[in-house]
Parts: C-alpha cells; structure tokens; sequence
C-alpha cells in the first residue's frame, strides 16, 4: 500500500529511523532470542557496549586535571593512523602492541603507556626518535610543548579521514616535537 | 502557548548519569546500531562501530553533542551516530578523500542534511529486501515513518494489538538477524 519506489530521501531516511526504533524497544528477551538466532552472543554484544560506554566515561572524568601530555599522544596516534587509513586493530597487529593498551593510550589520558609500546609505536609510523616518548611524559619537556600538545588534542577531535588541513597540522606538530626533542 | 521555559537539554552530570544508567540491552542495541552504520555509511573507511559508538558518547559527556531529555539517552545515541556518520560520508565526498562507490551517492537536496542526501537509497534498498516478502512488515514500518502511534497503525492497517505486536517482533527479529556477526549486508532473507 503506502510503501512504494516514489518516496524521497527524506522518507527513506524516517524509515530507517523506524526500523532502528523498533530495534530500540525490543525487550531483553527478545533481543537475545533474536541474537541467539542469528548465532550471536548477547552478553558478549552488551558486553562490548559497556566496555566502550566505561572508556569514555573514564577518559571524560580527567577534564581539569588531566596529563595534557597524554591527551596529545592519544590525538597524535589517532591521527597517524587516520592518515595511514588503519583501524587501531590493524595497527596494534603491526606494531605488535595490545589493542586493550592502544586504545587505552588513545583515549584514557591518565593511562601510563608502557615504554615498550611506545617505541613500537614510534618504529611502526617511523617518527623522528622519541616523538612520543616526549608525549608519553618519559622525557621532561618545557611548559610550551604541554601548551602545544593540549592545542593539538583540542584540534584533532574527529574520527574520520584526515582532511588537507589536518594533515598539515598533524606535519606541523610532529615538527614541533621534533624540534623541542633535539633541544 | 507552551508555559515550560525549562532547558530541556541535559546537564554534563545528568548525561553521565543516564549513561551510567544504561542496562546491558541497552549496550547490545547500541553496538547492532553501530555496526550498521559502519557497514552502511562508514563502509570503506577504518571506523570501527566501536569507535562510532565511543565518539557519540564522548561527545554527548563533553557537550558537543547536546542531549535533549525529552527523548531517551539511547535513542539520543543512536542519532549522534546516525549525524555523525552521514557527516564523514559527506566529509569523503567533499574532501574526495575515498569517493564512496557511486550507488552510494544521492543527489544533493539543498539546504538538506547530509545524511538525508547519502546512502538513503542503499539503506531502503536494504529494508525492502529484508521485508521483500512481508508487506504488512514494510507498511507498518511506513506508517511508524509517518510518525503514526501504535494505535493509529492498527486502525490504518485494520490489525489489531496482538497482530501488531507480532509483525513488529518478526520486524526485530529479522534486522537483528541482518546485522548479526558474519552476515553481510542483503544475505538474510
């Protein structure tokens, strides 16, 4: 009757949205008959929500006493593997680190990285010698590279492709890193 | 006239706290919803369901994404993750960083959303096939469009509670099953 190939974008997209809706009022049981189903474990589904939903609220606690270093890692990382176009399982498989850690580094700035990880990381994108370790809080730095890391985090607050403009932010920071390491 | 002056937009403390509030249901929803984006919208790039997911409930902790309490946290989520995606399918257009394949592109409405302009004809091409053999499934999914209550449905549909409530679990069923581990976008029908 009413559905039909005449329907704009606009009433294809409200249609979606009812299909998500309806998703969105199922019951637990429900659910986990459909999932069950479709051979896929519920708990371990919810499971992943919760761990994302307890990385971001953990990570968005530290918003006036976090280590600004750490946020401009995890932004720096994050960016590099935006330009290299790799999921963050596909780098930590490169460069040979736990995903668990990597996410935790790109995300958690309380998060300590291990030393280990970090030189991985620094070999696998092939930065300048310690670029990240100055980032990882391992080398004492001036107050200006804290100031110019915070800017960087507040800049890279994106998770898609890296535009030409980020790209030379991105170029300009590790500059920046450079030029302060060698000081 | 509307006497509420009230903001209707939750306080950083109250989006935390409906966050924290959200039950394991809650969570598998969420990932389903990312996971279909991801493989709609997002198809081709390196964004992972979990990083959709993460950056919608970033965004709504930090207050880049405002949360209006007169609709549910996780349907808040869900169109964070909806704007946010058409937003970088876009953004690949624009930037032609990857053109996205050319069945995915919609011609642009002005002044219209992004993601009223991408993708919609590959997502209802997707509901259709899902639903190919159950009209009663798309035309109650229709008329759900249309902003129709439950009860306005049946009456349209001349159904009643018990037949409306069967066709949307048989609806449920079959997307959860469309966007389940392993199974590729337009396998299940």
């Amino acid at each position: 009757m009413k559905t039909n190939k005449h329907i704009n974008n606009k009433q294809k997209i409200e249609v979606n949205r009812a299909l998500r809706d309806i998703l969105l009022e199922a019951s637990e049981q429900e659910l986990r008959e459909a999932l069950s189903g479709a051979g896929e474990d519920f708990d371990s589904l919810a499971a992943q929500g919760r761990a994302i939903a307890q990385r971001a609220l953990a990570s968005s606690e530290y918003t006036s006493d976090l280590p600004d270093l750490h946020r401009g890692l995890g932004a720096l990382i994050q960016m590099l593997r935006r330009r290299e176009r790799i999921s963050a399982d596909q780098l930590a498989s490169g460069a040979r680190i736990d995903l668990a850690e990597l996410r935790r580094i790109e995300l958690d700035p309380t998060f300590e990285p291990n030393p280990r990880t970090i030189f991985q990381l620094e070999q696998y994108f092939k930065l300048p010698p310690r670029i990240l370790m100055v980032l990882s809080g391992a080398i004492r730095v001036r107050n200006e590279v804290r100031e110019e890391a915070m800017r960087f985090a507040a800049s890279a607050q994106n998770i898609s492709e890296l535009t030409g403009e980020e790209r030379e932010l991105l170029n300009r920071f590790v500059e920046f890193l450079q030029e302060h390491t060698d000081k | 006239m509307s006497t509420d002056m009230g903001d209707p937009n939750a306080t950083p403390q109250e989006a935390r706290d409906a966050i924290e509030s959200l039950g394991a249901p809650d969570y598998a929803k969420l990932m389903l919803i990312a996971r279909y984006f991801a493989r709609t919208r997002l198809r081709g790039t390196v964004i992972e369901p979990a990083d959709l997911l993460q950056d919608a409930i970033m965004k709504t902790l930090d207050g880049r994404r405002r949360w209006n309490k007169k609709v549910s946290i996780i349907k808040h989520l869900d169109r964070s993750m909806e704007s946010d995606s058409g937003h970088i399918a876009e953004q690949r257009i624009t930037h032609n960083t990857e053109p996205l394949p050319d069945h995915e592109l919609e011609p642009a409405a002005p002044f219209d959303d992004p993601m009223n302009r991408l993708s919609a004809k590959e997502q209802f091409k997707d509901m259709l096939d899902l639903f190919a053999d159950d009209e009663v499934a798309r035309d109650l999914l229709f008329l759900k469009s249309q902003g129709l209550s439950a009860a306005e449905i049946q009456r349209e549909l001349g159904i009643g509670k018990t037949q409306y409530e069967t066709v949307t679990k048989r609806i449920r069923r079959h997307y959860v099953q469309h966007l389940s581990v392993g199974r590729p976008l337009n396998e299940n029908k």
